[in-house]
């Protein structure tokens, strides 16, 4: 198989300090509304009293989530320009924005909301797993960002090898859909129920 | 104007706020956001890379952050990566990273003003600089020779770091001085009670952790006060990977606890004392405790060990079985008050007594409360039962430990006034100074010769934003007859720049030649040189400059800068520290590596030496042990008259905006209010971020079920309010926070509308001014509020 | 509403009714010799289609790059939607010329016809396929599809119908039981749509849970505003069709011809703002 790159997340540990999504943001210099990286934030459980006092069951958790370079992505297949498509070498992801006519159905397409419209541009932007920095022989800037350094990068089998993970984690789309390339080592109470329809 | 100069300096502009795009062609791809916004002109300028630092007040280190430079404008900001083993990158946190929205912040301040309209109205018209300092200078005079200089006061404030703060005080005290103040809004009571106990405080450092089974937090949000890497959170994730147990009691489920708790419990605000009463309780009627240690160690925990004079039934232990009061302080007493169930108290006593070494962690949340005396001494008596202090993986009880980093500073002098007020008392001393006397918290004189009468705001927003009860501080200010006169000196148009009767607009750190906080890290020894990444925008004019200028026309310009300019004292000062630290840099070496990181890697642990011969290296305590029983502290009560709430042991002390407060408040605000610090600002710093507040919009968080009792969804707008005001805010619904409890974070500009409503959601808008007992320090975090849909 | 869900909704209903009105109509004129019968409803399905492409052009952000959209028919549905678009357009340019020229006998005209409303009915099921390829999991089910065939159709036949009733003079009501037919029929499909999209709802993951919330909750009204504008508009069409048929003549009624019309275009209308308002995406 072709070499394909992604992330990994060791989601333990995550605080949601939302650096990563900070960082990402200032390296792309993106206006208010469009995150090419984003930490997003599940609860569950709830309250119940007994006598004087609280019982809870309640958990949270905090997942950092950018484009997955999906092995089968969503976006490349319905646009309709092949502005999106994937690089061949690497698997990584990316928009032709000289191409892109800015139709959203990739926005609509990716279950993890990493093409974001450009109202300015009229256009599409994602991560493109900071193309620039890979090929100046740098890391992305979410993994550089990470103050806890739990964000890595490489190739996908590699990194699953060395620091397991999954991608079936409640509170992101079941990885049937678009077999995200995105390991996560799921904190406490991640129970493996996706959301999202599993589509064959 | 030349339209290509216009055109590049747009290019230039709006790609550094990220508008870049809408300009159509240069920029039309992302790339050409990045690095090729000046190719309007052909080739693009070239890029450096500047070494700098993040000085916002997290009370962390300042991280390491480096500034990409184009066309004299800061394109990018990355961070540090040198990991090195017990020295982890200090890369920077989400504040330091959205720096980008600090400096080229539509809200910068840009030139010298003076009032025109009412104080606090926000009315200003531009003035120049030679007369901002002559009407600085003039008043200063003025009312120094009317009041004297117990009239003159110079704000406390953290928005900037130490070094750049000195040149107001080194002038000061060159005009005969002014009004002192003793502790800080962030730790006043902290500070105050610690010392009763143990002399000096002392820490286990970080890198300790890793060496403890079981670590306890309490009011501890490492995560989000303080989010850069190397921290303190960076130490207790190092603990739990090594193994250890993470418990966290907090009303909320803090960022910290959903990173790293195997078990959250949450607690009522302002109640802690009585979990760890009723966790005493369970060690002594279990026979948990460590007996031997409490007898060698410390005083007072037994009848036996109280000091002579003190009353009979007096003890920890005597108070705990109620022997004093007639209420033992059972784990079902504790759940009635804490909400946390008898059976966790039962089991968290017990796990905390029983696993060796268990380090006890506090932070500074649970001390701005009514009575923050208290818990900050309570926590060491846990540590002293279960013989965890001078341990390594225990603890003393205390806060996060750190070592000790270099401290620089400009020569202030020294100040000829010694009276001291407490921190959080300087509107009183605004209205009554006159009136206040020891038994209100004045330090070195019996009573005070002035109210305050001059302001001198430099770097920091305590003036109204953060300061207590809004309301009464804006009457207090609003009143020109009052204070006299106000001087701000900061980079944006804060909630306190609206009441300066002079508004001068400062340099940010990465403008200006400055040296790091030169406060203490957790992992120790380090320092920065920040040296300008940028030209100053606009008209702006540093602290050292400001002071030089008045000096000028005070007719001390001279003495004040002996002819140094400002590179030049921090050269003296950096030689100062070098001569003295041994492998510290030249100034030469900083210019080329701005960040010194130190060597120290052995792990401190708190009290080692006296643990280890309690006779020869005796705690700097009255009796030279901990002193669970303060006679100095029951001394002081009988002189203010406060021994109830301010009992010689540490003892649960009902709040009076708390689950045990009058029942025809509670009827009426039935809701405890927090402030905590969130990740989004620090302080009041990065507020009008607009990626910060992308990060985490200002809402008011309510429990889901206190939310469906009010018919609130989430996204709701809401009323919050207490007689002392009205907010209006966003509400989030959530499952993280215990019923009962509400949390607005602390810091939001206080904005006003025009009934005097708070339309941002500073919670400052309903706190009390009701300084604590002991400390007379801020009780921000007792409030008792209702909320309902708007 | 999300206002920029507007041209969308305005793409769709137009295209679709320029469909199926396209379809009905020439069913309806398949025995017809007169141009001027057969030319009508010609000129309407011209001008939905070019008022549909206009607003669709208004979703694009970067319209300059339209001409690239057709460059991904191997995976892209919007790819062959706007293929069969221009593909529909141009095979109803072809025929409006034939008809308006009577060019060639009523056979070919019709043998086009048919080629156009197979590429009609084609666009339709590729309009149908973009919904059912996004991660809106209220999107990604087969009603999608029967629904936009019931707008096409219901739509087509309330028009067809209701431009007999706007006629003057004496016709002979030929097609009247076809369309009464049809239009029973469409309803049959889109009731049908909406009760296997709701038994979908449930079995869908929480996402969809939500949709049929909020299509329950807040936009309930939308739903009963849809049931009630089309079972009005088939309480009117229903009886006037029979009375129509049986007794063997058209009478023009023009007031309940076009109240035929808005309820139905009404209906439809309401569906498709609750069709966009409640979808619910996947995660995060």
């Amino acid at each position: 198989m072709a070499k394909q790159l992604g992330f990994h997340v060791d989601a333990r540990f995550c605080a949601g300090c939302k650096t990563c999504q900070i960082a990402c943001k200032d390296r792309s210099s993106l206006e208010v509304g469009q995150l090419f990286r984003k930490v997003v934030k599940h609860e569950e459980g709830g309250w119940v009293k007994q006598d004087d006092a609280w019982v809870t069951n309640v958990t949270a958790y905090w997942l950092s989530v950018s484009c997955n370079h999906c092995e089968n992505p969503a976006c490349v297949k319905v646009c309709p320009t092949g502005a999106m498509h994937k690089r061949a070498e690497d698997g990584v992801v990316m928009v032709d924005q000289s191409r892109c006519v800015g139709c959203q159905s990739c926005v609509w397409a990716c279950p993890y909301d990493a093409p974001q419209y450009n109202p300015d541009l009229g256009k599409v932007g994602k991560c493109d797993l900071c193309a620039d920095r890979l090929a100046a022989g740098q890391r992305p800037v979410c993994v550089d960002a990470c103050p806890y350094q739990l964000l890595s990068f490489g190739e996908i089998d590699k990194l699953e090898a060395e620091k397991g993970g999954t991608a079936a984690v409640a509170g992101l789309a079941d990885p049937k859909r678009t077999q995200p390339s995105l390991r996560i080592n799921p904190p406490k109470g991640a129970i493996n129920a996706a959301s999202g329809r599993d589509l064959k | 104007m030349r339209p290509d100069l216009s055109r590049r300096s747009f290019l230039k502009w709006s790609a550094v706020v990220g508008a870049g795009a809408a300009i159509g062609g240069v920029a039309a791809t992302q790339g050409g956001l990045i690095e090729g916004t000046a190719s309007a002109a052909g080739t693009p300028a070239p890029v450096k890379v500047v070494p700098q630092q993040c000085t916002v007040n997290c009370g962390g280190y300042s991280c390491a952050l480096q500034l990409h430079v184009q066309d004299d404008t800061i394109v990018r900001v990355d961070t540090d990566q040198m990991d090195r083993p017990g020295f982890p990158a200090m890369r920077g946190c989400l504040r330091g990273r959205a720096t980008r929205q600090f400096v080229y912040n539509p809200d910068r301040l840009k030139q010298p003003m003076k009032r025109v309209g009412k104080r606090g109205e926000g009315k200003f018209e531009p003035i120049t600089w030679d007369e901002a300092y002559t009407l600085i200078a003039t008043n200063l005079d003025r009312i120094i020779k009317k009041h004297g200089n117990q009239a003159v006061y110079v704000q406390y404030a953290s928005g900037t770091d130490g070094t750049t703060r000195t040149p107001v005080t080194r002038l000061l005290n060159m005009m005969g001085g002014y009004l002192n103040y003793y502790g800080t809004y962030s730790s006043a009571c902290y500070n105050w009670a610690g010392p009763y106990t143990f002399g000096k405080l002392e820490s286990n450092s970080g890198d300790d952790l890793v060496n403890s089974k079981l670590v306890v937090l309490f009011a501890n949000n490492s995560a989000e006060t303080q989010p850069g890497g190397g921290n303190e959170f960076y130490w207790q994730m190092q603990a739990k990977k090594a193994g250890a147990k993470v418990i966290v009691i907090d009303p909320r489920l803090s960022d910290t606890s959903k990173a790293l708790a195997d078990e959250w419990i949450p607690i009522r605000p302002t109640t802690d004392n009585a979990l760890m009463d009723a966790m005493a309780y369970v060690m002594l009627t279990e026979n948990l405790h460590d007996q031997a240690f409490l007898d060698k160690y410390t005083i007072g925990f037994d009848e036996k060990t109280l000091p002579a004079g003190a009353p009979a039934n007096s003890s920890y232990r005597s108070y705990v079985m109620g022997l004093a009061d007639g209420v033992k302080k059972t784990p079902e007493w504790a759940e009635k008050i804490t909400g946390v169930p008898r059976n966790t108290i039962i089991r968290l006593a017990r796990e905390i007594a029983t696993t060796k070494p268990c380090a006890l962690i506090q932070n500074l949340g649970w001390q701005r409360h009514a009575y923050g005396e208290q818990p900050v001494r309570g926590l060491p008596v846990l540590a002293a039962m279960t013989g965890n202090i001078g341990k390594s993986g225990g603890g003393p009880g205390l806060r996060d430990g750190r070592k000790n980093a270099p401290s620089i500073s400009l020569p202030a002098g020294t100040n000829p006034v010694k009276a001291s007020i407490s921190v959080f008392q300087w509107h009183e001393a605004i209205e009554r100074g006159t009136e206040l006397r020891p038994v209100d918290g004045l330090l070195n004189a019996p009573k005070l010769d002035s109210n305050i009468k001059f302001i001198w705001n430099y770097g920091g927003n305590t003036l109204i934003n953060q300061h207590s009860d809004t309301g009464r501080t804006h009457k207090v200010l609003a009143d020109e007859s009052l204070c006299e006169f106000i001087v701000v000196h900061d980079v944006m148009m804060t909630p306190s720049a609206r009441y300066a009767d002079v508004l001068l607009p400062d340099a940010t750190s990465y403008e200006r030649l400055h040296l790091g906080r030169g406060s203490t890290n957790v992992q120790g020894d380090r320092f920065y040189l920040g040296v300008p990444a940028i030209t100053p925008l606009h008209d702006i004019k540093t602290n050292y400059e400001v002071c030089s200028g008045v000096a000028e026309k005070l007719g001390i310009g001279p003495k004040f800068t002996e002819g140094k300019t400002w590179e030049q004292w921090l050269k003296e000062a950096v030689s100062g520290v070098a001569a003295k630290t041994p492998g510290f840099p030249t100034w030469e070496q900083m210019l080329k590596d701005p960040i010194y990181r130190g060597t120290s890697t052995k792990p401190v642990i708190a009290y080692e030496a006296f643990i280890k011969d309690p006779e020869k290296n005796k705690l700097a305590t009255p009796s030279g042990k901990i002193e669970i029983y303060s006679a100095a502290i029951a001394k002081l009560a009988q002189e203010r008259g406060n021994a109830k709430e301010l009992p010689a042991i540490p003892k649960y002390v009902p709040a009076w905006e708390g689950p045990n407060a009058d029942p025809a408040l509670l009827e009426k605000y039935p809701l405890q209010l927090l402030g905590h610090h969130t990740k989004r600002r620090v302080h009041s710093t990065h507020d009008n971020n607009k990626w910060m507040e992308e990060v985490e919009q200002q809402a008011i968080t309510l429990n889901e079920l206190d939310a469906a009792e009010r018919g609130i969804k989430d996204g709701d707008m809401v009323k919050v309010w207490n007689d002392r005001g009205t907010i209006h805010v966003v509400c989030r619904v959530a499952k993280g926070i215990m019923p009962g409890v509400a949390d607005l974070p602390q810091g939001a500009w206080f904005t006003p509308n025009k009934d005097g409503v708070d339309i941002r959601g500073n919670i400052n808008t309903i706190t009390k001014y009701h300084p604590t007992p002991g400390a007379k320090g801020n009780p921000q975090h007792t409030n008792l509020v209702q909320v309902a849909k708007l | 509403m999300n206002m920029h869900d507007l041209p969308l909704i305005i793409y769709t209903l137009c295209l679709q009714s320029a469909v199926g009105i396209y379809i009905v109509s020439r069913m309806a004129a398949w025995t017809e010799t007169s141009k001027a019968k057969r030319m009508r409803h010609l000129w309407l399905v011209g001008g939905l289609g070019v008022a549909g492409v206009i607003a669709s052009a208004l979703h694009m952000g970067y319209p300059w790059n339209a001409v690239l959209t057709m460059s991904n028919l191997g995976t892209s549905w919007l790819s062959r939607e706007i293929v069969l678009t221009v593909s529909f357009g141009a095979a109803w340019l072809i025929g409006l010329v034939f008809e308006s020229k009577e060019a060639g006998n009523v056979e070919t005209r019709n043998g086009w016809s048919v080629l156009t409303s197979l590429i009609g009915f084609t666009l339709v099921f590729a309009m149908s396929m973009i919904y059912r390829t996004t991660a809106f999991p209220a999107w990604e089910h087969a009603s999608t599809t029967f629904g936009f065939y019931a707008t096409a159709g219901l739509i087509g036949t309330a028009v067809v119908f209701a431009g007999q009733l706007f006629q003057k003079g004496e016709e002979e009501p030929k097609a009247l039981l076809p369309l009464l037919i049809g239009g029973v029929a469409m309803l049959a499909l889109q009731m049908m749509a909406v009760a296997s999209h709701g038994a979908y709802l449930g079995t869908a993951g929480p996402e969809a849970a939500e949709t049929a919330a909020l299509i329950a909750g807040p936009y309930a009204v939308l739903q009963w505003a849809r049931v009630a504008l089309t079972a009005i508009g088939a309480a009117i069409f229903m009886p006037l069709a029979w009375r129509q048929w049986a007794q063997k003549k058209v009478t023009s009624v023009p007031a309940l011809a076009g109240a035929l019309i808005a309820l139905v275009v009404l209906g439809e209308l309401a569906g498709r703002v609750l069709f966009y308002a409640s979808r619910v995406k996947i995660g995060l």
